[in-house]
């Protein structure tokens, strides 16, 4: 079966689900790669500036990518099921750091 | 290399729409900020220059010091001594008299030096605020909004901008193959703007993305590091205290983009200059030591112990700061009275930076507990010296320098992260984008190359949306269509009036500034510029003729400001004959477009 071809139908709606649900996704990739190597977050450290970096560069590729899915709502739920996904990662990883701890 | 028709097709409609929304916005942004590339330089040339004696040498100025804070006891808070005064710095000593805004260039500061007697002179230096207005308009994209807005705004300029990049790139990838030198100047208007934006588009592209990614991470970092402090922060409290030691710099300098712009301050904070000669006596001949201060003399003895074994049982208060400061208690008097004097300092960084070139030692008295609401000189405060300067073989942090942080006392290095040459690989990576930025690598050569790259770049949105014209009237003609319809007037007419808008103000602004020096503030060139910049906009909308006359009018505002610029003098100046070059260059290519405008259909 051969997919439609790809339009720019729906382009505000794929726009803002790369703004909306993407930050939430390109902030919580970058609060999960913290938790991994223990960054503290202190803006002058180098962890927390290389993480801001990455977190601007994936909110970029967010946007560049939106325009692949098929529809406006695809690009809602193919966003908001990583970030979901990405911030429960977090949820966990920070609640066995609390647990784990005197 | 082959994409999808579909992809392609599809990453081609959202180049056009995203590059002619925020080619708009761009060629504000890329225009002021080729110009910024020269701001200090600029400053210093429209800033009429102080009549002051010789600056002291190193070895006296300690005695400056002394002299200048008994006279003007709140100096001691923020001070700077330049390290070669020259024509544009001419005094060793200067200081802020308003609190600067970090990222908004100098403040109106106070110069001081020493005549021949020995006596204190001291100068008010306002700075002319042309060059930061153009920095600013630069910073904001041109929007009338106060600063935090309009860093937001931008910054989803920003993100319209790398996804034009991006686009861009796509869509451009399936003919790179096919002859991408080949600017096909005998087509149509249409494939010889296409050639040209493609060119200049590919040749620029590593530009291009430094610029786009670092400005969404200068609108966007708050933020960005907001969410770090809230989710990361927590779980690690403690943890890395010792790590962290050293690694902050400057109370003043919390995040990378401020660290940048207090560069910006420091960097004007360091001296320039107008009117108001004041001399003061002999205030400064005896001057009275607190029980248990020395004089600088015995904190050179001291300073060739380390930073630990400096501390003695009297000095309590002394102890290293979470931030890498070290807090030398006993109040203000007490620390400017014991700070190293300057020219150990610099032979200190010569021995830690030998590649590294001192520009100013900025010294400032931290508050210990509170931020901005203690008293200027609590006691309890303590000294902070930063070293700011340059080094073309490395790249800087700032858009004019790298910084130290050494301890005023000891002279020891307690922070090098944004010490050019001296830094860890990652943060010279990190840094290399700032610089990538700014700009501030390499010296002059990157400027001048930057000045251009950043008037090209502004061309290249200019030929983005002649392009959009040229195809949309192309369509219509051949759907039978006599004149333009509304969307193709409306965006003729709004590149036309934001391009000459922009220029216009800009011309203005700095004929202003040469005609009546002193007449606008900050605000006032500010308003006068988008004051202009409006007029021209609506003017454009007024009549079809009318953008063929904007294009001349601001051609002859530039070549106006050639003939002001010859006609103030100063030609044996560098910085003169490079703006009336500039001047010029720009009136003859905007009347060459204006020639070109008035064709009809020629786009």
């Amino acid at each position: 079966m051969k997919a439609a071809p790809l339009t720019t139908r729906h382009w505000l709606s794929k726009t803002l689900a790369a703004l909306i649900p993407g930050a939430a996704l390109a902030l919580g990739v970058m609060v999960l790669i913290g938790h991994l190597c223990g960054s503290t977050g202190n803006p002058m450290t180098l962890s927390a500036q290389f993480l801001m970096w990455g977190a601007a560069l994936i909110w970029v590729l967010c946007l560049s990518l939106c325009f692949l899915f098929r529809s406006g709502l695809g690009a809602w739920f193919g966003f908001g099921w990583l970030a979901c996904l990405v911030w429960l990662a977090n949820t966990l990883l920070a609640g066995f750091a609390a647990g784990g701890s005197p | 290399m082959k994409l999808r028709a579909d992809i392609v097709a599809v990453y081609r409609e959202v180049h056009s729409w995203v590059g002619v929304v925020a080619g708009l916005f761009l060629f504000i942004a890329f225009y002021a900020g080729a110009i910024t590339m020269f701001e200090p330089a600029l400053e210093s040339w429209m800033t009429p220059r102080p009549a002051l004696p010789q600056p002291v040498s190193l070895e006296r100025t300690p005695e400056l010091l002394e002299k200048a804070f008994m006279a003007f006891p709140q100096a001691r808070r923020q001070y700077s001594i330049v390290v070669a005064p020259d024509a544009a710095h001419p005094a060793r000593l200067v200081w802020p008299l308003s609190e600067g805004r970090h990222g908004h260039g100098s403040a109106t500061v106070m110069m001081a030096a020493l005549d021949a007697q020995g006596q204190l002179v001291t100068v008010t230096r306002r700075p002319s605020p042309v060059a930061q207005v153009i920095d600013v308009i630069h910073q904001r994209m041109g929007l009338p909004l106060p600063h935090e807005t309009a860093m937001i705004v931008m910054g989803f300029i920003a993100l319209g901008y790398a996804l034009a990049l991006v686009s861009g790139t796509l869509v451009f990838l399936p003919a790179l193959a096919r002859g991408l030198f080949a600017v096909r100047l005998v087509g149509g208007a249409r494939r010889k703007w296409l050639d040209l934006h493609n060119l200049l588009g590919f040749c620029s592209l590593p530009f291009h993305i430094v610029m786009a990614l670092t400005s969404v991470v200068f609108a966007f970092h708050d933020v960005i590091f907001s969410v770090q402090a809230g989710f990361l922060a927590g779980e690690h409290r403690g943890a890395e205290h010792g790590a962290l030691q050293g690694t902050v710099g400057q109370g003043h300098a919390r995040s990378s983009r401020e660290a940048v712009h207090s560069a910006t301050a420091d960097q004007g904070s360091a001296g320039r200059a107008v009117g108001d000669r004041i001399v003061i006596g002999s205030a400064g001949k005896d001057p009275v030591l607190r029980n248990g201060d020395s004089i600088h003399h015995k904190a050179a003895e001291g300073d060739r112990r380390e930073s630990k074994s400096h501390l003695s049982p009297h000095d309590e208060d002394d102890r290293p700061a979470m931030d890498g400061t070290v807090s030398h208690g006993k109040g203000p008097t007490a620390e400017a009275s014991r700070v190293m004097p300057p020219d150990r300092i610099l032979a200190r960084i010569a021995e830690i930076a030998p590649g590294f070139v001192p520009d100013t030692l900025d010294y400032a008295q931290r508050r210990s507990r509170e931020r901005g609401g203690a008293a200027p000189s609590a006691p309890g405060g303590s000294l902070t010296l930063r070293v700011s300067g340059h080094d073309a073989a490395h790249v800087m942090r700032g858009p004019n320098s790298g910084f130290a942080t050494l301890d005023p006392i000891t002279g020891a290095l307690l922070w090098k992260d944004y010490l050019p040459g001296q830094q860890s690989a990652g943060f010279a990576a990190l840094t290399s984008f700032f610089a990538l930025h700014f700009g501030s690598y390499g010296g002059a050569p990157i400027r001048w190359a930057y000045l251009i790259l950043g008037f090209a770049g502004a061309f290249l949105f200019y030929t983005g949306s002649r392009l959009w014209i040229a195809v949309r009237r192309r369509r219509e003609k051949a759907s039978g269509q006599r004149v333009d319809t509304r969307g193709t007037l409306v965006l003729s007419r709004l590149t036309t009036g934001c391009c000459t808008g922009c220029m216009a103000g800009i011309a203005l602004i700095l004929g202003a500034g040469l005609v009546a020096p002193g007449l606008l503030d900050e605000q006032g060139t500010y308003r006068l510029y988008q004051g202009v910049f409006w007029l021209l906009m609506v003017l454009s909308f007024l009549h079809t003729r009318m953008e063929g006359v904007l294009l001349r009018f601001t051609g002859a505002l530039h070549a106006l400001l050639a003939i002001i610029v010859l006609y103030r003098g100063g030609g044996t100046d560098f910085v003169t004959w490079s703006v009336v070059l500039i001047a010029l260059g720009l009136a003859v290519s905007l009347i060459y477009l204006a020639r070109r405008m008035s064709k009809p259909y020629a786009a």
